[in-house]
């Protein structure tokens, strides 16, 4: 009986392995950008089922404090990939990444619900290349962040991030 | 010399007993300087000290005023005699349960004819009192320091309880890399740079419990580095 099992694993192993060396040439790990079907699957599935907290509200006041608060924190870290404007001014890699970094002014962002865009801060957003910020940010700071993404600048206003300058 | 001295404190902490609304720790600091002075020249010595402190923090509380200075005279009465007081006094506490006992009346009248015969007592009386109160203007008016260290994502303490009203100085030192505490509902901003130490002094005008958050990005865990006010009343 242990012989068979053993035996039975071995197979899968062989098997496996076979896949492997067979499908390495027509499969690979490039960052190429995702097709459209990909793109337009993902987008409805992270609005509709992946992203949470649809309906939770800001608790901060929208005014210009508050955004000037988000564009603080927001220089932090986030300009990195998505540059002072958070349209990718001036970030080298933007468009070499699978999927690409998007704009944060586009449709695809800006449809996200306030609480939603609070969660994809907190969480990040898997496989991309969002990473979550919970507790590397405070609550507020998210908050502000997300009244700022709101109130974004024209792209380009406020130049390149200095890190990308020198 | 001394005598005057020690007078010049009793009346004090009759002026005191009138300036303050409560019977608080304000007499018992007149009191304790009154003792520390007297050491230095009572016959008694410190035996006498000892035993007249530890009455007094027995006294120190609403409704003992008359007795704390009736207790001076008498205390003042049996230095003058040359005789030590703690054993009478204890015998006197356990035999009639009564602390304080009573100063002959002798003694007290000839100590008021003193306060009030005396030019050079009453000068050196107004001379202490308004050193005292100037002394103490100053001291009621400094603003509690409240020393806060930033390091590695953590301010210590983590938790301070404020009198509503009452003015602060927060004094924030950073033992890393620069943080900040900013606390919007009380109007707090301050930011420390790497090792440095800097104060912001404010006045909470509203109770409740209020959390900072370091206004620096310092790390991975600044986000969870918070500070709690809690304002009480």
């Amino acid at each position: 009986m242990l012989r068979a099992v053993f035996f039975i694993l071995g197979a899968m192993l062989l098997v496996l392995l076979l896949a492997i060396c067979i499908g390495a040439p027509f499969i690979n790990c490039k960052a190429d950008p995702p097709g459209k079907q990909e793109t337009v699957v993902m987008n409805w599935a992270k609005h509709r089922i992946l992203v949470h907290n649809k309906t939770q509200r800001s608790p901060l006041n929208n005014n210009a404090a508050t955004i000037a608060d988000g564009k603080e924190a927001f220089s932090h870290y986030c300009v990195a990939c998505h540059g002072l404007d958070g349209q990718n001014t001036g970030v080298p890699f933007a468009d070499r990444m699978s999927p690409p970094v998007p704009s944060l002014a586009g449709r695809d962002v800006q449809s996200y619900t306030d609480g939603q865009l609070k969660w994809i801060i907190d969480y990040g957003i898997w496989p991309s290349g969002m990473p979550g910020s919970k507790n590397m940010l405070s609550d507020d700071e998210i908050w502000s962040i997300v009244i700022y993404l709101r109130h974004l600048p024209q792209a380009g206003s406020l130049g390149e991030p200095e890190m990308y300058t020198h | 010399m001394c005598r005057s001295i020690v007078c010049a404190l009793s009346i004090d902490c009759h002026f005191a007993l009138m300036f303050s609304d409560a019977w608080d720790g304000t007499c018992k600091r007149f009191g304790e300087e009154l003792l520390r002075r007297f050491r230095d020249c009572s016959p008694a010595g410190n035996h006498c000290n000892n035993s007249v402190t530890i009455d007094l923090q027995r006294h120190d509380k609403p409704g003992s005023g008359p007795d704390y200075i009736q207790y001076i005279a008498w205390f003042l009465h049996d230095v003058r005699a040359g005789r030590p007081h703690w054993r009478k006094t204890r015998r006197n506490a356990n035999q009639s349960g009564d602390a304080i006992g009573r100063c002959p009346e002798s003694f007290l009248e000839e100590l008021r004819m003193k306060l009030v015969s005396s030019p050079r007592t009453i000068f050196a009386a107004m001379l202490v009192t308004a050193l005292l109160l100037i002394h103490a203007a100053p001291a009621q008016n400094t603003p509690r320091r409240i020393q806060v260290t930033a390091k590695r994502f953590t301010f210590t303490p983590g938790d301070i309880t404020l009198k509503r009203g009452e003015r602060v100085v927060l004094v924030l030192t950073s033992a890393d890399v620069q943080h900040g505490i900013r606390i919007k509902e009380l109007g707090v901003d301050i930011k420390a740079g790497k090792g440095q130490t800097t104060e912001f002094a404010f006045t909470p005008d509203k109770a409740g419990t209020f959390v900072g958050h370091c206004s620096v990005f310092c790390g991975s865990g600044h986000g969870s580095m918070a500070l709690t006010l809690h304002v009480v009343d």
